[in-house]
């Protein structure tokens, strides 16, 4: 029984104001507004999915900072955007380079039209051209320990003297630019536009890495300004330039009017008639703008896109389920209710995944039956299209399908999935429907499709009588626990430094547990002798020889399961972007983007 | 006391103690009652939960994502993306959480009623002390201590419970101490210090009794507490991993939610729902029943 | 009173000392390794430890621990060890931008709660009374990060009603904080009120609350003048105390509304054993803790004349 009282009093009169106000704010509300399109500038909106470690090109090795430096820096060479397999064309260098000396000499003319960018670091302003010393100065830079902690070990021991250099920089003891104190014997600037490299041994990796974001080359008189704060004032000879950033790594860019590089005139076959090739020789980059916040949870991007918020957003699981799926042939197709507007890509990512054992366990370790055992029984397309909705190849080594020497050049295949089989291993291995085995731990990272993946992982194990258990942990932890080997088994991964399969190949070896990989400690003399010799013949049937070789005795000893490789999907309006054609090598896809800009600001009719 | 028979119709007078009273009090209302069973069903569903009379939540009983139905008692919550049952998934939590809950605040709630009554009724440099150990403890912020014990006392039950309860401890001592300095200067106090009550006597018979209903309260509210923060930490990596726990059914939520999937989120929160209401209405009728003053 | 103030300022420093104490031992002997993390997947041992020498984590503990006092006294934790960013500019940009997010509803929201909490007092045990215990128990019930999918969901996206994520500063951005602020708010409705409610109820049980009622008060001018004031001493202990936690912004919400907040800073400095932020953070926190602690015992005294300041 409620009595009804006249006056309200104070308390009803707050909720009332309290409750006008909010209704004024919501009316006051332009909630549909498409993020400031003007109609007329054109604004490529993607969705970063993370904060990037740095926007310092040296001091950075991780996706997300590659993803914003590729555009803001150059190196000296980079991708073919539309050509696959991928091919290395010359970006700050004017041609690829020449090599003499047998292999060991390269020399590289460079472009003789590159301006770095306009900024307070040079005299009145104006970005000044880009020369050969620049290209020392950059790279003796990317040797400095105190300024790159991650990315040196690529060239490691591959370009004459610069070891010697960033060993010698580690005795001064403090953080040094002076760079000039520190002459490199292979790296010399011939004249204003030729530098020449001297390598130890006749090698490719060297011309792969001066393509990725870590070698790109940086302007001395931006760095004697700054100091260490040059990551927050990023400035390079790049396509684009960083006009505003944010604590969460929002990012903001304008386009380079003077930028030096053009769209491609050819490309892989069909991408002629896809209409890849409307725009072949104009000026890059197409767009003016670049507008990028970080949005790390799904389901935020996944709004904003389906309002026309965004011209392209990456598809994780969860988001993958809701607007696309997988055709039985294999096709990635977007939900019937969007394919009039939004189209899917789905490239295939330089990466790798494999299940670890841990060979210095008694039991996992001393049992080769038991590992074959398990070879067997997991089910690897099962868990590809279970736990990550089909966004995946099956793998049969560890090297991704993206680079040359995979399991399918090599004509190699693994076990075939036999339940059967299995079971009969687990029985000569001495644990018959896995009586007398203990529980495995199984160790991970903890994250989202965590959960999911150890539990497909279990019951597939559970058939065969093997029990895991799951034990999960912050990632640093987590690599705590598996460097000290305290794991049964891990799910591992690698993501490509370089397009050459002796980058994963390698990690086997073991060299490699002493660089922190190879967590299991495996260790096999006819293995490391093959990984050595891969590391010196050029590709060809020779070396495919030597990849199956290797891959035969992982099959045998089986230390780790090849799983799977990594499809990456994502979407964006079919209507008003253009030229799209996912670049996972380079990531310099925004360059080559355009944007119908009337089209964009109708946005959806969803 | 008087054993004439002809007395029938009046009532006969018993001594009335506090709990009998209360327990009347209790026992009046329904819908309390209704709540003690409530929670006496979470406390069954947790116990066995440690034996093997629980259906085992890890089994597959349909298709991936089905929707609730009233077919089997399996599916009247539908099934997770492992075709599990998201009913036998939360009865397995019901361990994990009622667990958590109770250890939790069988470690802070002694603690903090004593630590608060001590620093409360003697002030001066035990109080300081209390003050300064109580401070620094909520002066670091609790996802920082929290995470930082785990990484001392490692994953587990156990530990998180240990980490959640030295840490949470200080609100209720905080609480006990106000009434503490509160109630010290009352006149039922000195008339008791007067009549040569010692302090131990007078904490412990005459102060804490006046304080239990906060307790309680603070209890209910530590053990609703402590089940939610175990969502959060389960979230950030940290929760229970053995078995299955609500927190973890409630961090699978947003991408089921992306896909329209609500059924294992609504489940969760139905059940959060009654042991919160339960734990709230009988911790609010323990309190209006144990008071002392309501006579 | 000056004397009580500059004393409890002084008390001050035995906490830090606690804390710091605290902070260092647990992170130097139990808490992630920086380097490990920074290095990732391309961790060796001879990076980790060039990468520790360079962080001066290979100093003798004492020699750190007296660092960290001299970075306390001189305000200056240095940089993040993940990010580089100096940590002065990383609390100047994000302090602000998190209070912004929790302050206006903390505030809004107190004040509507104890409102909401009068209201449901003043109807003690009536049918509406018990329906709203309903109420707040199932707000209490539903999580966190359920309230911000599902109002994300329903009421950004769906209705349209308000911007379902992003951020600007300054007045233009203030529709963004909008949904964060109900979010915030109805996450404290159910708890909160619940808490007022009680305190309340537990006022009117008072004796002198019996007299004016005897003496033949209204009961409005009971319930407002006395009761209430009677019950703000409870009311402040919580309030007031949690507004220096308020810098610290939420977790979740700024992950979901990409608000560029520090909120992420606690939970993310934890795990990457980034120390100059977790020293800086749990400093700062640990000083705004005990000012404001000061100012909940002086309100104490202004409000309940029979506490007396020891």
């Amino acid at each position: 029984m409620i009595r009804i009282r006249r006056s309200r009093g104070f308390g009803l009169w707050v909720f009332l104001m309290f409750f006008a106000c909010v209704h004024s704010w919501f009316s006051a509300c332009s909630c549909s507004s498409h993020g400031g399109l003007d109609g007329k500038t054109k604004v490529l909106r993607k969705v970063l999915v993370s904060k990037g470690k740095s926007l310092d090109p040296h001091r950075q090795f991780d996706e997300p900072s590659a993803e914003i430096v590729v555009l803001l820096y150059d190196s000296l060479f980079t991708t073919h955007y539309l050509k696959r397999p991928i091919e290395f064309i010359p970006n700050l260098a004017a041609a690829m380079p020449v090599f003499s000396d047998s292999g060991k000499t390269m020399t590289i003319r460079l472009r003789d039209d590159v301006r770095f960018q306009d900024g307070d670091c040079f005299a009145n302003g104006k970005g000044r051209p880009f020369v050969a010393n620049d290209v020392v100065y950059s790279f003796t830079r990317f040797a400095d320990p105190f300024v790159n902690s991650n990315s040196y070990s690529l060239i490691e021991g591959l370009v004459v003297g610069l070891d010697d250099v960033r060993k010698a920089m580690t005795v001064k003891g403090d953080g040094q630019y002076k760079y000039e104190d520190f002459p490199v014997d292979g790296l010399k600037a011939i004249d204003e536009h030729t530098i020449q490299v001297k390598l130890t041994r006749a090698t490719m990796v060297p011309l792969q890495v001066m393509a990725k974001s870590v070698m790109s080359i940086v302007p001395r008189e931006c760095i004697d300004k700054y100091g260490e704060d040059f990551q927050f004032h990023p400035l390079g000879t790049g396509a684009f330039k960083l006009k505003y950033t944010n604590r969460l790594g929002d990012a903001w860019l304008v386009k380079n009017q003077n930028y030096h590089l053009t769209y491609p005139t050819e490309g892989a076959p069909g991408d002629a008639e896809k209409g890849l090739l409307v725009d072949a020789g104009k000026k890059l980059p197409l767009v003016d703008e670049i507008y990028a916040p970080v949005i790390e949870e799904s389901q935020p991007a996944v709004l904003k896109f389906l309002r026309g918020y965004f011209d392209w957003i990456g598809l994780d699981a969860d988001a993958f389920q809701r607007m696309a799926q997988k055709t039985g042939e294999g096709q990635f197709l977007v939900k019937d209710e969007y394919k009039d507007q939004i189209s899917i890509y789905a490239a295939m990512d330089s990466s790798s995944f494999w299940l670890a054992f841990n060979i210095q366990n008694p039991i996992i370790g001393k049992n080769v039956l038991l590992r074959r055992a398990i070879g067997m029984a997991v089910d690897r397309q099962g868990y590809i299209d279970n736990v990550i909705n089909g966004r995946g190849i099956v793998l049969d080594t560890v090297v991704p399908m993206t680079i040359a020497s995979n399991h399918k050049d090599i004509g190699f295949t693994w076990y075939a999935r036999n339940v059967e089989q299995a079971k009969k291993l687990m029985a000569e291995a001495g644990y018959p429907d896995g009586r007398g085995l203990p529980e495995f731990k199984y160790v991970s990272p903890s994250g989202g499709a965590v959960q999911r993946a150890f539990e497909f992982h279990r019951r597939t194990l559970a058939q065969i009588g093997v029990r895991i258990v799951l034990d999960t942990m912050p990632y640093s932890s987590y690599l705590k626990k598996i460097d000290g080997g305290d794991f049964d088994i891990t799910t591992s991964g690698w993501g490509a430094d370089y397009p050459d399969p002796e980058n994963f190949t390698s990690l086997l070896t073991t060299y490699a547990r002493s660089q922190g990989q190879n967590y299991g400690a495996w260790s096999n003399k006819r293995y490391d002798q093959l990984s050595d010799l891969t590391k010196v013949t050029p590709p060809g049937d020779e070396r495919n020889k030597m990849f199956r070789e290797m891959a035969e005795i992982i099959k045998d000893d089986v230390p780790v399961v090849p799983l799977f490789g990594v499809i990456r999907v994502g979407v964006y309006p079919k209507n008003w972007v253009r030229n799209f054609k996912r670049d996972l090598e380079s990531g310099r896809d925004a360059l080559h983007i355009d944007i119908d800009v009337k089209r964009q600001k109708e946005g959806f009719s969803l | 006391m008087n054993k004439n028979k002809n007395m029938t119709s009046a009532e006969i007078v018993r001594g009335d103690t506090l709990w009998r009273r209360a327990s009347r009090r209790l026992k009046a209302s329904r819908l309390t009652m209704a709540c003690f069973v409530i929670i006496a069903i979470y406390l069954v569903l947790a116990v066995l939960g440690y034996t093997k009379w629980i259906p085992d939540f890890q089994q597959q009983v349909g298709e991936k994502f089905m929707h609730p139905t009233l077919a089997k008692p399996a599916l009247w919550l539908g099934t997770d993306v492992f075709g599990r049952s998201v009913l036998f998934k939360l009865f397995a939590g019901a361990r994990t959480a009622i667990t958590l809950g109770v250890l939790v605040t069988c470690i802070s709630l002694p603690i903090g009623l004593c630590l608060g009554a001590v620093a409360g009724y003697f002030g001066g440099k035990i109080d300081g002390l209390v003050q300064w150990v109580y401070s620094v403890i909520v002066a670091v912020p609790y996802i920082l201590l929290i995470i930082a014990i785990t990484y001392i006392l490692g994953k587990g039950m156990l530990a998180i419970c240990i980490a959640m309860g030295i840490v949470g401890w200080v609100g209720l001592c905080r609480m006990t101490r106000a009434e503490f300095i509160k109630l010290r200067e009352r006149e039922f106090v000195l008339a008791s210090r007067l009549l040569g009550a010692s302090d131990g006597r007078l904490i412990f018979r005459h102060i804490l009794p006046n304080v239990m209903h906060i307790a309680i309260v603070a209890a209910s509210m530590e053990i609703m507490g402590a089940i939610k923060a175990e969502v959060i930490l389960t979230y950030l990596g940290v929760g229970v991993q053995d078995g299955s726990s609500w927190g973890q059914m409630i961090a699978d939520a947003p991408g089921e939610l992306l896909n329209g999937i609500w059924w294992p989120t609504f489940g969760v929160s139905l059940t959060l729902f009654l042991i919160v209401f339960a734990l709230n209405r009988v911790g609010d009728a323990l309190r209006d029943a144990l008071d002392p003053r309501l006579v | 009173m000056i004397q009580y103030v500059i004393r409890r300022f002084l008390q001050m420093i035995p906490i830090l000392i606690g804390v710091t104490l605290l902070i260092f031992l647990l992170f130097t002997f139990f808490g992630e390794d920086p380097a490990r993390v920074a290095l990732g997947s391309h961790a060796t041992p001879e990076k980790i430890a060039a990468l520790r020498a360079k962080w001066g984590l290979e100093k003798p503990l004492v020699v750190q621990y007296l660092q960290f006092w001299r970075e306390i006294l001189t305000a200056d934790f240095g940089r993040s060890f993940v990010s580089g960013e100096r940590l002065s500019d990383m609390f100047k940009e994000g302090a602000l931008v998190s209070l912004s997010v929790t302050l206006p509803p903390f505030v809004m929201g107190t004040v509507l709660n104890l409102c909401v909490a009068m209201l449901v007092a003043w109807y003690r045990g009536s049918f509406f009374d018990r329906f709203m215990s309903v109420i707040f128990t199932a707000c209490m019930s539903v999580s966190y990060l359920v309230y911000i999918l599902l109002l994300q969901y329903v009421l950004a996206y769906k209705f349209d009603l308000f911007e379902i994520n992003g951020f600007i500063p300054g007045v233009k951005g203030l529709a963004f904080l909008f949904l964060p602020w109900l979010i915030l708010m109805t996450v404290q409705f159910g708890p909160d009120v619940r808490l007022y409610r009680s305190i309340l109820l537990e006022e009117t049980k008072a004796d002198y609350v019996r007299t004016a009622r005897a003496k033949g008060l209204s009961e409005k001018k009971v319930m407002f003048k006395h009761v209430l004031k009677n019950a703000m001493i409870p009311v402040m202990t919580y309030t007031v105390v949690e507004v220096p936690f308020l810098v610290m912004g939420s977790f979740v919400l700024e992950r979901y509304f990409s608000i560029p907040g520090i909120g992420d800073l606690l939970v993310s400095s934890v795990n990457t054993g980034d120390f100059p932020v977790i020293k800086g953070v749990t400093v700062m926190i640990a000083v705004a803790y005990s000012v404001f602690n000061l100012i909940t015992d002086v309100l104490y005294a202004a409000v309940d004349p029979r506490v007396k300041l020891s």
